[in-house]
């Protein structure tokens, strides 16, 4: 079965979809199987809004080498920019 | 399995539908009322119009009520048999498939509870049709596999279960919640009806050693079931529109689903 393995974030962001900006203030991180990536699993993150979740999703699937250079570069640049 | 020859006679009518379930909803004066739900439904097109079909109930995964079960539902019709397939999780929304199954996801689930009466819903939706044979078979994968085997043990509306890679049918302590509040391996003593699983060796939700132990459970309580595992294809082997895709594995489980509910059914 697919997994039921997810954790919440809140978050303060903002995406585009179709050309618009939408505000993001949740982001579900879940590890399960991916509907496009190559892989058995991945991370996939769902960022919404919570006052509509379904029609403002934007969605990331990454493979788990991916999320772990992301981290890393994320880290990076948070360290550069003195936030961490 | 119902093979045609290029110059026979096929068709069949599919579209969207509502059901009843057997889910009640309460209106603010709490009283009950039924719940109705969409469904997608696929029957056979013969030139035979006192022809009686056999039924298959396909229970949608976690991915959501998607293009591919719908595919799966036209499958069915055109090997002979009435298919429905409801919407799990039509309460929760409209919006493309991924989308509401996310929604879904991140509300825990739907209850098994639930999930059992729209499946039963839909049941009483063909029954009340002057159509079927009196045979029903259900089919699920993913977590309707796990889904199908509950209903298996839950009711004995069903005389055929197809079972494919249903993880979380035996499940720890940690694993219980409001929604999923029993592990049904431990139901596999109440099982009725015919059961057949399928599985990939290379999964890891169910991983071969509990796919043992659901078989162990079955032969212990003298069950009617045929398992067949498949090397080389791990989870979700047969979803043609995914990269866990396996056509070799894929195509045997085809013949194998369709001559089991043959067989159990009638055509």
């Amino acid at each position: 079965m697919c997994t039921m393995i997810a954790e919440k974030a809140k978050i303060n962001a903002s995406g585009k979809k179709n050309d618009l900006q939408v505000a993001l203030d949740s982001c579900d991180v879940y590890y399960d199987h991916p509907d496009h990536v190559d892989g058995e699993h991945a991370i996939i993150l769902s960022f919404n809004n919570k006052k509509d979740p379904i029609n403002s999703r934007i969605t990331l699937e990454l493979t788990s080498e991916s999320v772990i250079e992301l981290m890393e570069k994320i880290n990076i640049a948070l360290s550069r920019g003195k936030l961490i | 399995m119902k093979k045609y020859n290029t110059h026979d006679y096929e068709g069949l009518l599919a579209e969207t539908i509502k059901i009843k379930s057997e889910n009640k909803t309460f209106d603010t004066w709490g009283d009950s009322k039924e719940d109705e739900i969409n469904a997608y439904f696929a029957k056979p097109i013969t030139k035979n119009p006192d022809e009686k079909f056999p039924v298959v109930v396909l229970i949608h995964h976690l991915p959501g009520w998607d293009e591919l079960y719908k595919e799966f539902t036209r499958k069915f019709a055109h090997h002979g048999f009435l298919a429905i397939c409801p919407d799990l999780y039509y309460r929760e929304g409209n919006g493309s498939p991924e989308d509401v199954a996310a929604q879904v996801r991140s509300m825990g689930g739907v209850s098994d509870k639930q999930v059992i009466g729209d499946l039963l819903g839909a049941t009483n939706y063909i029954s009340n049709l002057d159509i079927h044979n009196g045979k029903f078979g259900l089919f699920g994968t993913c977590s309707g596999g796990r889904h199908g085997f509950l209903t298996g043990c839950k009711t004995d509306r069903f005389d055929a279960i197809v079972e494919c890679w249903g993880g979380n049918v035996i499940m720890d302590e940690s694993s219980i919640t409001d929604k999923q509040p029993e592990s049904p391996a431990s139901l596999t003593k109440d099982f009725s009806g015919s059961l057949l699983g399928l599985f990939g060796n290379d999964d890891v939700s169910p991983p071969p050693e509990q796919v043992d132990e659901h078989e162990r459970l079955l032969k212990e309580h003298n069950k009617d079931y045929v398992f067949h595992r498949y090397d080389g294809a791990g989870h979700g082997f047969m979803y043609h529109d995914r990269p866990l895709y396996k056509q070799e594995q894929s195509v045997d489980a085809w013949v194998k689903i369709l001559d089991f509910f043959e067989n159990k059914l009638g055509v």
